[in-house]
């Protein structure tokens, strides 16, 4: 958390859009998909996975913790194949 | 170094930190990463239409098997033979239950560090040196040259393999999921495990540490007193009237010589002491309908996953139907178009301790016999997950496996062991019973059948539609001389070895007796004039006095009475004790809370009800003067056992003012009245407590019957305060987490018409909704139709499977 928080402050803002967007695009994915998995079976096994995680009930904190785990893998990953480009390929930059 | 290298650097630390931990299991946190995953976490075990592949390649099949599942997913299984039968029933169990399969055994074998990690060590050496693991590499060894049985045997396993090979990562059930591992290949010694694991839960019990100890304490004399073989008011399992005069019998006579002291420190677990079971028949002249009617309801832990599975197997030459153990082949407990049968625990000191003299620390040689004899070591591998691997090694005597030593348990006497001598070490073919039992078609087979069965002995019920009944004692019983196995026998002296065991046609039974009903509830298996040595090791006083009276109160019974009696909530228990308790209460000096309550138990009709309150008073109230009676034996708490309940029950009634009735720490001398009143005072504070804290006094409230996951009941995936009555003790032994895990009735028409339900559900998928479908059926009392005549494709069926012959 606390390297995130450095990371996001070097950064210029603009460069913000490198984590938000794939954050969001994967963690609506998967909580899009998580959805329609359990929707069909009045989400029996989501209910038990609540009680599972100690947040007993709460399927929206599960369908956010979903959403949030995914969103988190790929915003990184978005940031650091920015930085990949940067230093590799971004030679009309120097 | 230019910022824009820094910026990499520590997006790739973090990348890599991050999939790391979402990946990795953290103690009990599932690898998060994985587990949320919509494409491989536990997203995709939620049940759907996917969930059910109607048409797959089984490999190995000659002939296509059909499979229909009815709407609680009972599998209807048809082939044309038993190798492909055998396999399709290893596949369609693994289907449903895989994950139990492997984790039953790999408890069975002590391997549950590989998933778990240390904190399973001292779990899995116990069972190592329980000689679980190597038992089970014998029985596989003796079943496996049985040629029938071990095509058989290796056409399941391979069934289950085909089941475990169609999988994936997004695929496994749900537990692999959550304690990050995968599953591993089934094998024919997995079967073999699987039938430990019933036989430690059901003939791995004894008492002879405690036993022991009391002696060593109290002497023999008063040992004796309290814990007495026979009961004047037994009924045994084989009727009183049988004649045993005619047989020629040779019981070994008892040696001279002491028993070992120095006991070992503290013992292994002990299996639930309220394993058990009903079962019973009755005959034609006693049924309205003229055919038998047969019932068997086990009683075990109440687990979820069940530790039953129901299908219906059928070939062109047999149709039967009941329930199956997963890992194990053809159905245990059961009816075919001709015969029904069913079991209950028939048990018997057949576990003893011997006490071992090594030469010397590195327990090669040990004396017996007046000579040093060698012992054989076997290390024991145990992988521990995430950790090194541990070796144990045990050194095994012509007894058994020395269990305790210095190493494990011992008592610090640096050259004493403790071998144990089982009859579960025995190799066995016990599969082939249940593989004969399955196809029999009358008495004499059943019989053929048994005569291969060694153990966990069970009373084996048994009904033909030709209109016989009958009741065997089955398992190999060791012909014991008077005493012998009740303590600490000595290692070093071959009189106190087994000396034989009792011949098969001697094992007790009876067929289509006088009374004409046979039953069994775990009471004594017969009486003194049985002439082989029998102890009580903890037989049924009230279950089987209630079945019995119930079958002597009229004279013909149908299905409803049948069904009626295995919800009989009457508490046998109560009705011995509460006469003596009433009797002995001091109704003068009783407050205002006391005379309420004094009331309402007095009120009470015995039966523990759901709703009763009074089945909660007493249950509250008796305990208190039980342990108040026994006072003397507090310091010696963990070592010993309490006398029976029966005898605890006469000696309240028969002998109030015996010093044992005195509690040493006060001045006063006491009586069974002090105890009992003083009980009763003391179980008011406690109602009057609860009743403040807003807890409910109804029975079904105190008791909160529930069904545990196998995860040591993992609440996300056990099923809590299932609305049941009933108690230990009691026909309907459903206790806190523990009951008739399986219930079956059986009428012997023609064709036999079979009811039969559990408190579980088909599916071992948390996510499926026949995870738990069946306990509220089993809670009302109700039961399901099992079938014989099930059409293949017919309106009766939810899906359809067909496995085909791979090409």
């Amino acid at each position: 958390m606390l390297a995130a928080l450095i990371v996001s402050a070097i950064v210029r803002l603009r460069k913000a859009s490198t984590f938000i967007v794939p954050f969001l695009a994967i963690a609506l994915l998967w909580i899009g998909n998580a959805y329609m998995l359990s929707s069909v079976n009045d989400f029996t096994l989501a209910k038990k996975i609540t009680v599972l995680l100690q947040i007993d009930g709460n399927l929206l904190l599960l369908f956010l913790a979903t959403g949030l785990i995914g969103g988190i893998s790929a915003g990184f990953a978005g940031l650091l194949g920015n930085q990949i480009s940067n230093v590799f390929l971004a030679n009309r930059n120097e | 170094m230019p910022m824009k290298y820094f910026k990499l650097t520590i997006s790739l630390i973090l990348v890599v930190a991050i999939g790391f931990s979402l990946n990795t299991k953290f103690g009990q946190i599932p690898p998060l990463g994985k587990f949320l995953s919509p494409n491989q976490g536990f997203w995709q075990n939620d049940e759907s239409e996917d969930s059910f592949i109607t048409n797959l390649e089984l490999a190995g099949l000659s002939e296509e098997v059909s499979v229909s599942f009815d709407d609680h997913l009972i599998p209807h299984v048809y082939a044309t033979n038993d190798q492909d039968l055998y396999r399709a029933q290893g596949f369609l169990t693994a289907q449903a239950r895989l994950w139990q399969m492997e984790f039953q055994t790999h408890a069975a074998a002590g391997r549950l560090s590989e998933v778990v990690g240390p904190a399973a060590i001292n779990y899995d050496r116990e069972q190592r040196r329980k000689g679980m693991l190597w038992a089970a590499e014998n029985a596989r060894d003796f079943m496996e040259s049985d040629p029938e049985v071990k095509a058989y045997v290796e056409a399941y396993a391979e069934g289950v393999n085909s089941f475990i090979n169609s999988l994936t990562p997004a695929t496994y059930p749900v537990e692999y999921k959550l304690l990050d591992y995968a599953p591993e290949e089934w094998t024919t010694l997995k079967t073999a495990l699987l039938l430990m694991y019933m036989t430690d839960m059901l003939a791995g019990g004894e008492s002879d540490l405690e036993f022991s100890n009391l002696v060593a304490e109290i002497g023999q004399e008063k040992f004796d007193f309290l814990f007495p073989d026979f009961f004047d008011a037994i009924d045994p399992v084989i009727p009183k009237a049988r004649d045993w005069s005619k047989w020629e019998v040779n019981v070994p006579n008892v040696p001279e010589g002491n028993y070992p002291v120095n006991p070992a420190n503290g013992f292994m677990t002990k299996p639930h002491p309220d394993n058990g079971s009903n079962n019973w028949a009755v005959g034609p002249e006693k049924s309205y309908s003229g055919n038998p009617i047969l019932a068997n309801d086990p009683h075990l832990g109440l687990n979820l996953p069940s530790i039953w599975y129901v299908m219906h197997l059928q070939t062109p030459d047999k149709n039967v139907f009941g329930a199956t153990l997963p890992g194990a082949l053809g159905v245990i407990s059961g009816f075919n178009e001709h015969i029904s049968w069913g079991v209950t625990n028939a048990t018997r000191d057949v576990k003893d301790w011997y006490q071992i003299k090594f030469k010397d620390s590195s327990r090669t040689a040990y004396w017996h016999d007046e000579q040093w004899k060698t012992t054989s070591m076997r290390i024991e591998e145990i992988k521990i997950r995430g950790a090194y691997t541990y070796y144990d090694t045990i050194a095994f005597t012509h007894h058994g496996p020395v269990s305790y030593d210095q190493s494990f348990k011992g008592n610090g006497v640096q050259l004493l062991g403790y071998a144990m001598k089982w009859i579960g070490h025995e190799p066995n073919n016990n599969q082939r019973t249940f593989i004969e039992l399955n196809k029999g078609k009358n008495y004499d087979d059943y019989v053929s059948a048994l005569s291969h069965y060694t153990a966990p002995a069970q009373n084996f019920v048994f009904s033909s539609n030709e209109g016989d009944i009958a009741l065997w004692i089955q398992g190999k019983f060791p012909n014991k001389w008077e005493g012998q196995g009740k303590y600490y026998m000595d290692g070093t002296n071959p009189e106190h070895d087994w000396q034989g065991f009792i011949p098969q046609e001697h094992n007790a039974h009876v067929k289509n007796p006088e009374r004409g009903f046979v039953s069994s509830a775990n009471q004594h298996p017969v009486d003194e004039q049985y002439p082989y040595y029998v102890f009580n090791d903890g037989y049924d006083m009230t279950r089987s006095r209630v079945i019995n009276n119930y079958f002597r109160s009229k004279e013909k019974f149908n299905v409803e009475d049948i069904k009626a009696l295995h919800s009989n909530n009457f508490n046998m228990l109560a009705s011995d004790l509460m006469p003596v308790f009433m009797a002995n209460i001091d109704k003068e000096n009783l407050n205002e809370d006391e005379a309420a309550i004094l009331e309402m138990i007095k009120n009470w009709n015995l039966y523990n009800d759901m709703d009763s309150e009074g089945a909660t008073i007493f249950q509250l109230w008796w305990p208190k003067v039980r342990n108040a009676v026994y006072d003397e034996l507090d310091s010696m708490k963990s070592l010993i056992r309490y006398p029976f309940t029966y005898r605890t029950y006469e000696l309240l009634r028969d002998h109030p003012s015996h010093e044992i009735m005195d509690i040493k720490a006060t001045e006063k001398i006491e009586t069974a009245m002090d105890l009992i009143t003083d009980g009763f005072k003391k179980t008011v504070e406690q109602i009057v407590s609860m009743k403040e804290n807003g807890r409910s006094l109804k029975w079904v409230d105190y008791k909160g019957t529930y069904a545990g996951h196998l995860l040591q009941g993992l609440p996300a995936f056990s099923r809590f305060n299932i609305p049941i009555g009933g108690n230990s003790g009691i026909v309907n032994a459903t206790g806190r987490n523990h009951g008739p895990s399986w219930r079956m009735i059986v009428e012997m028409s023609e064709t036999p018409k079979g009811l039969g339900v559990y408190p579980g559900g088909q599916s071992g998928n948390p996510g499926s909704r026949f995870y738990d479908d069946m306990i509220d059926i089993w809670a009302k009392g109700e039961y399901l139709e099992l079938d014989l005549n099930h059409q293949q494709n017919g309106s009766k069926t939810f899906i359809s499977q067909t496995l085909t012959p791979k090409k």
